[in-house]
């Protein structure tokens, strides 16, 4: 069979197949709104409630503020974009000299409901994060991408996971 | 790798859509379930720098990151574990082609895309930490669309993983096979004799096949899709449901030996881009090898055979998920064992009457 024909008849399969997907979508009238999760909160969301609980990641702002707070770094020169659109609709600066990062507000996890920031946080490695209120760090790189043959940017956004023990040594 | 004009199509398109998918095989969903399966965290080569790779092969896997003629990468998802929260620890990402020999090409002609030194947050709280990480790279890295590649992470050496005092170091989270003979009663449950589906480059470029998963991935912008294996004797996804689907390796390889496995399957498509549209599923005897194939108004290229192309159904997603059941355990005969199937999703807008096609999957029986 030609590969036209192949396509065609494809096509045919697949046309037939979201006529009938979408009638049944009609009847049920299920696509008005979007399907909340099972149980309303996110896995990412339970875990970082459940390390709240616990006391292993700071909870809220008043606790992110003591020495590690540091000024954001200053972002470079360059034309592209040296701010960081929020899903709030809010703009901060990027961090670490980074410009023309993806949005912040382009990327935030689907699953986590927005967090907003509530201090800066300099990493022994000397890079800036970013703290949002449920222990989330986001930041902002340059790094170099020999396919590009320039520095691109990052944006970086390290939730908070459980802790999880290693693997026994005899394996 | 095939460069073409699709691409520059492809890159002037990455505007207009936001969010990403990560291409994660693993046996649960990272990002919409709490996480069970994980057998331990791992790094690629014990203590040592090394990198870690899961192996895209188009044996396996076709489309992953195809946006129609084009396939990119626009970014990398790992769960990661840090036995001290006080340091900082780095890391690269890292995407190779395969050698002719089908392993990494660790040649610098082999490297797909590489970002060197990162690294990840401090925590003041100090601690074993674990940290959910996603790195978007403002512009997107072109894969191959018609060969096999590795994604991954290298890790520098750490004497103090994981039981330096302090204990210390970077590693990710991972799903051991069957086959390793860990104490871990939860990870991968493909049948014993399947392949390693992950790699170790040793610091002096040695390979290692690996024997486990990792939940690490390429965030991609086209739905994506996974087979579950569904063992109905087994609680290796440890979410408390004996024959709980699990969608990495058990998917690739079932058990239908009937001595005593009789694996089930069915099919799981994810779309943070389109979460709520309606996943709709096919199924193909062989891999399409004609030349790229687009069904428009749809995104994407049809990677399943379009002579044998049988359409299989549609499912609705909860919070951009969709699971559809094939076969029931049981039902599949040991006489087609060495068969192999392959499956592609589409995230269907009913809407605008367009979407998206995800990745294809074989399932190897």
């Amino acid at each position: 069979m030609s590969s036209d024909g192949a396509a065609l008849r494809a096509a045919g399969a697949l046309v037939a197949l979201m006529a009938v997907a979408g009638l049944a979508a009609w009847s049920l009238g299920v696509f008005a709104a979007a399907a909340p999760p099972p149980d309303g909160t996110s896995a990412h969301e339970q875990t970082v409630r459940n390390k709240a609980q616990d006391g292993s990641v700071p909870a809220a702002k008043a606790d992110l503020r003591p020495s590690h707070e540091v000024a954001p770094s200053a972002a470079s020169s360059d034309s592209a974009p040296a701010t960081l659109l929020l899903p709030d609709g809010s703009e901060v600066p990027t961090l670490n000299g980074a410009t023309g990062a993806k949005p912040l507000a382009d990327v935030w996890p689907k699953q986590r409901p927005w967090s907003p920031i509530v201090g800066v946080e300099r990493s022994t490695l000397g890079v800036d994060w970013y703290v949002h209120a449920d222990g989330t760090r986001t930041t902002t790189q340059m790094r170099w991408r020999a396919d590009l043959g320039r520095d691109d940017a990052l944006t970086r956004i390290a939730e908070v996971a459980p802790d999880q023990p290693a693997v026994p040594r005899s394996k | 790798m095939k460069a073409s004009p699709y691409v520059a199509l492809a890159l002037l398109g990455t505007g207009l859509v936001a969010q990403n998918n990560p291409f994660v095989v693993f046996p649960q969903d990272p990002e919409r379930q709490a996480v069970t399966s994980a057998s331990y965290v791992r790094r690629p080569d014990w203590n040592r720098q090394a990198e870690g790779f899961q192996e895209v092969s188009t044996d396996w896997f076709r489309g992953v990151g195809n946006l129609g003629g084009a396939a990119l990468a626009f970014g990398f998802y790992h769960w990661a574990g840090d036995l001290d929260a006080l340091t900082a620890e780095s890391y690269d990402i890292i995407l190779r082609t395969a050698d002719a020999q089908g392993q990494p090409d660790t040649s610098p002609a082999g490297v797909i895309v590489e970002v060197t030194n990162l690294s990840l947050p401090t925590d003041p709280a100090g601690g074993n930490a674990g940290w959910i990480v996603t790195d978007t790279f403002a512009t997107p890295a072109i894969l191959p669309t018609d060969a096999t590649w590795f994604q991954g992470l290298r890790l520098p050496a750490n004497p103090a993983w994981p039981s330096g005092t302090p204990a210390d170091g970077h590693s990710i989270w991972s799903a051991d096979t069957l086959s390793i003979g860990t104490p871990a009663t939860v990870g991968e449950n493909a049948r014993l004799n399947a392949p390693p589906v992950t790699w170790a480059v040793t610091a002096n470029g040695s390979f290692l096949q690996t024997e486990w998963t990792y939940i690490m991935g390429t965030l991609v912008q086209h739905p994506t899709m996974h087979i579950g294996g569904i063992d109905p004797s087994s609680s290796r996804t440890g979410s408390g449901i004996v024959g709980d689907p699990s969608y990495g390796m058990a998917g690739l390889f079932p058990d239908i030996s009937g001595a005593p496995r009789s694996d089930g399957l069915d099919l799981r498509i994810q779309d943070n881009v389109m979460p709520n549209g309606i996943g709709v599923f096919f199924g193909a005897a062989g891999w399409w090898n004609g030349p790229a194939t687009q069904i428009l108004p749809f995104t994407g290229d049809i990677q399943v055979d379009l002579t044998t192309l049988v359409p299989i159904g549609f499912a609705l997603p909860v919070n951009g998920a969709a699971t559809l059941p094939i076969v029931t355990p049981g039902s599949l005969s040991p006489a087609l064992m060495g068969s192999e199937f392959m499956f592609q999703g589409m995230m269907f807008d009913p809407a605008t009457g367009g979407g998206a096609l995800s990745n294809a999957q074989v399932t190897s029986l």
